[in-house]
């Protein structure tokens, strides 16, 4: 018997107790310290100093959810590269895959940090190439034979450059009405800035949920988010998520942040409550660091570790809570679900659709598999137009970025967590085979949080259906006094 | 359940044989690439 290799140990608040999670059973428990360190002493040890000081069915939970295991730790190794290339085969499965549309990747605001600014050297010419209705038939011809079922219940998310410029209005309407014939909705990834005259194009059917970003209040946006003739954009950004809102539609907002601007956050979080967002059934935000190397030095940069002792200071300030989030590639949020589900949580062997399955369909008829690659064509993973044809050895080599292909992180007890990092990250950090940053302190941060939230609404349920059981024992009371 | 540890969840994948590790991981999240935009589904 030993202690698994795969046991993350997460301190949990100012309880003394820890959050324990399995890297490949996906069991997640709430242990007093005195198990961890248990465990630690047992895997410093290999099991030789064992203590019985936790008591014997502690001791048989622990082996019952695999901390304590019979397996090695090849044999750990194997299993959970048996789980990570079952969950290869099965993106392969997926019944609609990411899509996303480049009308065009011309785009109205000059943001410092853009990770695309660099397409801007490309003239423009090439930056105002649109999409032809010919290339929007391809995709839509293209769709059915890039899914692997039902193409009727998916998502088409548009993109840019800017996706909705108003010079986009006739080929955004086109695209819709492509959409609606095979019963599709659409997404935006937006600046905002021209969405007044998409608005018919908003709602049901139509575009359904948008994402804008804001990086501040107005003195700090207007100074990094502005027109090419420096014009800020806060209000005009702030009008249009009203009327989406009215419209009934889904609005994020992406609040960039970096050390530049994270003074103003709770100036922001202000404005944003003055405008009633919070209390919108249909808005949300959150928070996320701006990575680009090459725009924003390491003096401004913030790492995701910070920015989540940031988050805890502005968390309470919005009226409610869970309308504001941290970009935590969706830890917090799964977690907190398959705990309600009562199921292990999800584990990944890619870090995001780009390296499983994910089609971004440009101008040019090229196709890319990631967001950030877009407009490189040495990055492109095919063409769609004037033929389709996927795959060439650029997306061999990308999609080998998992953990089957990772043998580093395969002994990690992170691996399926964090699925070997982003790969556009990998790459252009030069990262020899995964990038981790800070992953472990960001887990642990959304874990906790997850498990906190968790226990107070089962607390809170328990609480309110001993209450609910007193009023039906008074009720029976009452009726059998009336009786 | 004993004092020391509380478990959180019951569905886990300790003994799952091959076959039940292919039904259970049907269901779940495939992994999405701009998950603030996916939180308001």
């Amino acid at each position: 018997m030993r202690a698994s290799i795969y046991n993350i140990y997460i301190p949990f608040a100012d309880s003394g107790q820890f959050i324990l999670v399995h890297g490949y059973t996906g069991a997640v428990d709430l242990v007093s310290s005195d198990v961890v360190d248990f465990l630690q002493n047992f895997e410093q040890t290999n099991g030789n100093k064992r203590d019985n000081s936790i008591g014997q069915k502690t001791i048989e939970t622990l082996i019952r959810r695999g901390y304590l295991t019979e397996k090695n730790s090849e044999e750990e190794n194997r299993r959970l590269l048996q789980i990570a290339s079952l969950l290869l085969k099965r993106y392969q499965k997926v019944d609609f895959p990411e899509f996303a549309i480049i009308p065009t990747y011309d785009c109205n605001l000059r943001c410092f940090y853009c990770y695309e600014s660099k397409l801007r050297v490309k003239g423009s010419r090439w930056l105002k190439t649109r999409i032809t209705k010919e290339q929007i038939d391809a995709i839509f011809q293209a769709i059915p034979d890039l899914c692997s079922g039902n193409t009727n219940k998916g998502e088409i998310t548009l993109y840019g450059g800017e996706p909705l410029l108003a010079e986009n209005l006739g080929i955004v309407e086109y695209i819709i009405e492509r959409g609606k014939n095979l019963n599709l909705s659409f997404s935006a990834v937006t600046n905002g800035v021209d969405l007044e005259r998409f608005e018919d194009f908003l709602g049901d059917k139509k575009i359904t949920r948008l994402q804008v970003t804001i990086d501040g209040p107005p003195r700090i946006h207007d100074t990094r988010r502005f027109l090419s003739d420096r014009s800020g954009t806060f209000r005009l950004i702030s009008q249009n998520i009203n009327t989406a809102l009215d419209r009934g539609v889904k609005v994020t907002v992406r609040i960039n942040v970096d050390r530049l601007t994270v003074s103003g956050l709770p100036t922001l979080i202000r404005i944003m409550e003055e405008k009633g967002w919070f209390s919108q059934a249909k808005f949300w935000a959150y928070v996320s660091t701006v990575h680009c190397p090459a725009k924003l030095s390491s003096q401004h940069a913030l790492r995701d570790s910070e920015l989540f002792q940031e988050f805890d200071k502005i968390k309470s300030l919005v009226s409610e809570s869970k309308k504001i989030f941290m970009n935590d590639g969706g830890i917090k949020k799964l977690f907190k679900k398959a705990l309600s589900d009562n199921r292990f949580p999800p584990l990944r062997a890619s870090f995001c659709a780009s390296g499983a399955k994910m089609y971004v369909f440009d101008p040019f008829g090229d196709v890319y598999g990631c967001w950030e690659t877009v407009g490189d064509t040495k990055q492109r993973i095919g063409r769609y137009f004037p033929e389709l044809k996927i795959g060439n050895d650029f997306m061999e080599s990308w999609s080998k970025i998992n953990i089957p292909n990772l043998p580093k992180c395969q002994k990690c007890k992170y691996a399926l967590f964090c699925a070997g990092g982003c790969a556009y990250r990998t790459y252009s950090n030069s990262a020899s085979d995964s990038f981790c940053e800070d992953f472990q302190i960001c887990f642990a941060n959304s874990v906790a949080s997850a498990c906190r939230e968790f226990l107070q609404e089962k607390s809170q349920t328990l609480s309110n259906s001993t209450i609910d059981r007193r009023e039906v024992i008074k009720d029976e009371r009452k009726d059998y006094a009336f009786k | 359940m004993s004092e020391k540890i509380t478990p959180l969840n019951e569905d886990l994948l300790v003994e799952a044989s091959l076959e039940e590790l292919e039904q259970k991981l049907e269901f779940g999240a495939s992994p999405t690439c701009c998950d603030g935009l996916r939180v308001g589904s």
